[in-house]
């Protein structure tokens, strides 16, 4: 389909010394533009999918089934060599974790990081990366972006530290964004404004999002599609506001039966 | 029974039968040999390693193999004991020092600093001239050494134990702090003693030869590896393998042991998957 | 609550400070009356963690804090030791909240013998009763707490706060670090508890749909105040307060319609005084 940007095609994901696979036989299609969320418990294998994408597990501890494949742009990435996948990795593919405190190098400060992967793929001057940096940070909603540029990662709270996370994923503008639980561990007010944040970003910049959570909600705030997975397998896939309206499949029922509400509605 | 030791692995087991022999050599140093190490013979003195002696002999004509064997026992005992010495003061010390208060703290570190600042051959040279040179002086002496090493360790464990949230379960709970300091700090605060002890007994080997060739060592007719050496030092020049075969040994038990350090830190400390959902 | 001798914890002019220049509770009041469940809800530096550390003893504290009438800070060491038995609490941390070299029978134990309400030959019958009234095997007590998943690990803790049979029960974000459906059970534990032994409990986290289930009444903080309280439903359905009606609206359920819902402020984006001035 020339309208998806990321096809992930029959993955099988099988870690050494264990009997049963992590992933078994997931189909996901991240199409342009389109925000699609990977919704599971731990366990799921959600994780591993999507580390899958840019080839980023271990591959001497686990292997991939033999007719897996990742097309993204008319290149099946398992083929593609280190050269290439280095060069996806960073500006076309991007990638943002939960925990902002171990992705982040505490000895340099945040400016300096971000720049440092700006010019990795862009390639340009000091001074030149370090005003788009400003500007960058400016847009993720840090309002005092000069003085947070000269900021150390352990000087920061955890949503701003979130923020410059984003704020590198986002520096060469990638086509795709992979975001693994990027909000699980902040605030309530945080979680909100950081989604927010990324959403509008998605539309401005015209950039799709892979949006892997365990959270009901952030696919109800963020989602447009969702892929439901259990033990490795994808149980059930549809618009967002479907499957969280009417859902077919007994666990995402059982999943969605059992999130509390603040404001508990009638069905 | 096979089963087992392939789980254990190919080093494991085998530092583990050296282990068990070092252990017999020391009990029983006259199974290996039918030489006697006290012997003199001066037809046979400063010969080459040959069928009859496989190491040698020595200025008096023993046999080195012997004399070896027969050093093993209180060599080990140098190593064990002094090991336990710094364990016994070390390990209450620390626990102490880090659960109370800054005031206690710091008379304790303060104690372990200045041990550590005190020159060791000036430490060895006192003890000698109070208590001759004998096993005790010696397994003093490195205990000496070994202790603060054991308190910084234990102490530091004990301080991050302290703010875990099992311990303040059991503070809620209203147990004592004696008994979470021995019940529940203590046996959480010694995995990494697996890995010291091992090093602190290679180490007591080599500061060992080092006091021994300086004389502070054990007098004849007691041998200890270390006063081997120090006597192969006159004939290092006419007879070099009678000193490189005790330094060798000397040089070899230290690296089994650190061998074996390493090989338990690493199977007590396995990579964690992470768990997050 | 007219009657005060009927509050089973009584807090007044609570002030926690870690030795800064800022309060992490600053002069709140609360009350708990026997049997119900009072939640506290806030972000990071709210000080809503601080209360409940003040109350179990390890935060240092100014101000009074009364339980079962008595002002703690009166009370000798021995009185204090045996009125806190009765006031136990639950962690967040499943992994971190037991001892990992310890078997769980033991931990489960302790609490009992060291209060001196079993003998060492009696306790491992309740133990196992402990064990079978949070859905474990009685048989488990021999084994250790890495043998078990993290829904598993907070029964057990569970099963150790509710052995001495405490009146009040802190539960510190117990649900959080746990995923959704093992998060149901959990909480579904603690309400029979509640039912069964006449339970009161103090209910704290951050997820407000999880408070809506739980807890009757709600008391919001920020900062190290209280800034609105009352029974769950008027406090989450008609919020007086700009800031609880911030934090509701951050809230992300799963609901399509809150797909179009924009978020007001943020902690880490907004300041305190923004914050406290939020418009609608």
């Amino acid at each position: 389909m020339s309208d998806s940007l990321l096809e992930i095609k029959h993955l099988h994901v099988r870690f050494n010394g264990f009997d049963v696979e992590a992933v078994s036989d997931v189909n996901i299609v991240v199409p342009k533009g389109k925000r699609v969320g990977i919704i599971g418990e731990s366990g799921s294998g959600k994780s591993v999918t999507a580390m899958s994408a840019l080839r980023l597990n271990d591959e001497r501890a686990m292997r991939y089934g033999k007719n897996s494949e990742i097309w993204f742009k008319g290149e099946n990435l398992f083929e593609a060599p280190p050269k290439e996948l280095a060069r996806i990795r960073g500006s076309e593919i991007a990638m943002i974790f939960q925990d902002p405190m171990s992705t982040l190098n505490p000895v340099f400060t945040v400016g300096r990081q971000i720049v440092d992967v700006l010019r990795t793929h862009r390639p340009q001057s000091y001074n030149q990366a370090r005003e788009h940096v400003i500007d960058s940070l400016q847009s993720v909603g840090i309002r005092e972006s000069a003085r947070i540029f000269g900021q150390y990662p352990h000087q920061l709270s955890g949503g701003m530290r979130q923020r410059v996370m984003i704020a590198m994923a986002i520096s060469s503008r990638p086509s795709l964004l992979i975001a693994d639980e990027p909000t699980s561990a902040l605030d309530v007010t945080v979680q909100a404004s950081v989604l927010e944040t990324l959403g509008s970003l998605a539309d401005e910049l015209e950039m799709s999002v892979l949006m892997i959570t365990h959270d009901m909600g952030v696919v109800a705030r963020f989602c447009d599609e969702v892929y439901v997975m259990n033990h490795g397998t994808v149980v059930e896939y549809g618009p967002a506001s479907d499957i969280l309206t009417h859902p077919v499949h007994s666990y995402t029922q059982q999943l969605l039966a059992s999130v509390p509400r603040v404001h508990p509605t009638k069905h | 029974m096979i089963t087992r030791l392939r789980a254990i692995g190919p080093a494991r087991t085998i530092l583990i039968v050296i282990g068990l022999f070092a252990v017999i050599i020391a009990i029983w140093p006259g199974l290996f040999t039918s030489n006697d190490p006290h012997s003199i013979n001066s037809n046979a003195i400063l010969q080459l390693p040959s069928f009859a002696h496989p190491f040698g002999t020595d200025e008096a004509g023993a046999d080195v193999l012997s004399r070896i064997l027969y050093a093993t026992r209180l060599e080990l005992s140098i190593a064990v004991g002094s090991m336990l010495i710094g364990l016994i003061i070390g390990l209450p010390t620390g626990l102490i020092a880090g659960y109370s208060s800054k005031f206690v703290d710091a008379a304790f570190s303060g104690m372990a600093a200045a041990t550590l600042a005190f020159p060791l051959i000036l430490f060895a040279i006192l003890m000698v001239a109070s208590l001759g040179t004998t096993t005790i002086s010696l397994v003093g002496i490195i205990g000496f050494l070994f202790f603060p090493r054991v308190f910084l360790l234990i102490r530091a464990q004990t301080k991050s134990l302290k703010e875990r949230e099992f311990v303040e379960a059991t503070r809620v709970i209203g147990v004592s702090s004696t008994r979470i300091l021995f019940r529940h700090i203590l046996p959480n605060a010694t995995g990494p003693l697996l890995n010291l002890i091992p090093q602190m007994m290679a180490e007591a080997l080599l500061v060992e030869a080092g006091l021994s060739y300086l004389g502070l060592g054990v007098q004849l007719p007691a041998a200890t590896w270390g006063t081997i050496l120090q006597n192969s030092k006159r004939f290092y020049v006419t007879a070099p393998a009678y000193a490189v075969i005790a330094g060798l040994t000397i040089t070899a038990a230290a690296a089994l042991l650190l061998w074996a350090g390493e090989l338990i830190s690493e199977s007590t400390n396995p990579l964690k998957r992470g768990r997050r959902p | 609550m007219t009657d005060e001798n009927s509050l089973l914890l009584e807090i007044e002019g609570l002030v926690v400070n870690y030795g800064g220049p800022k309060n992490a509770v600053d002069n709140i009041n609360l009350g708990i009356a026997p049997g119900e469940t009072l939640g506290l809800v806030g972000e990071s530096g709210s000080g809503k963690s601080s209360v409940a550390r003040a109350i179990v003893g390890l935060a240092p504290v100014k101000g009074s804090i009364r339980f079962e009438g008595k002002n703690l800070g009166d009370l000798g060491r021995s009185e204090l030791r045996s009125t806190r038995s009765r006031l136990q609490m639950i962690f967040q941390d499943p992994y971190s909240t037991l001892d990992p070299r310890m078997r769980i029978g033991d931990q489960i134990a302790e609490p009992l013998l060291i209060h001196g309400i079993f003998k060492r030959s009696e306790v491992r019958e309740r133990v196992a009763q402990l064990l079978e009234r949070v859905e474990l095997e009685p048989s488990v007590g021999s084994r250790y707490p890495h043998e078990f998943s993290g829904g598993q690990r907070q029964r057990i803790a569970i099963a150790r706060a509710v052995g001495l049979e405490p009146r009040l029960i802190i539960c510190d974000e117990p649900t959080s670090a746990l995923d959704v459906s093992v998060q149901a059970q959990i909480l579904k534990l603690l309400s029979d508890l509640q039912r069964d032994q006449g339970l009161t409990y103090l209910f704290i986290a951050h997820n407000l749909a999880v408070v809506r289930q739980m807890c009757h009444r709600v008391a919001v903080m920020y900062l190290g105040q209280i800034v609105e309280i009352g029974p769950v439903e008027e406090v989450f359905d008609n919020p007086q307060h700009d800031y609880t009606k911030a934090l509701l609206d951050a809230v992300l359920e799963p609901d399509p319609a809150s797909r179009h819902i924009k978020p007001k402020i943020s902690l880490d984006l907004n300041s305190p005084e923004e914050i406290m001035g939020v418009r609608r």
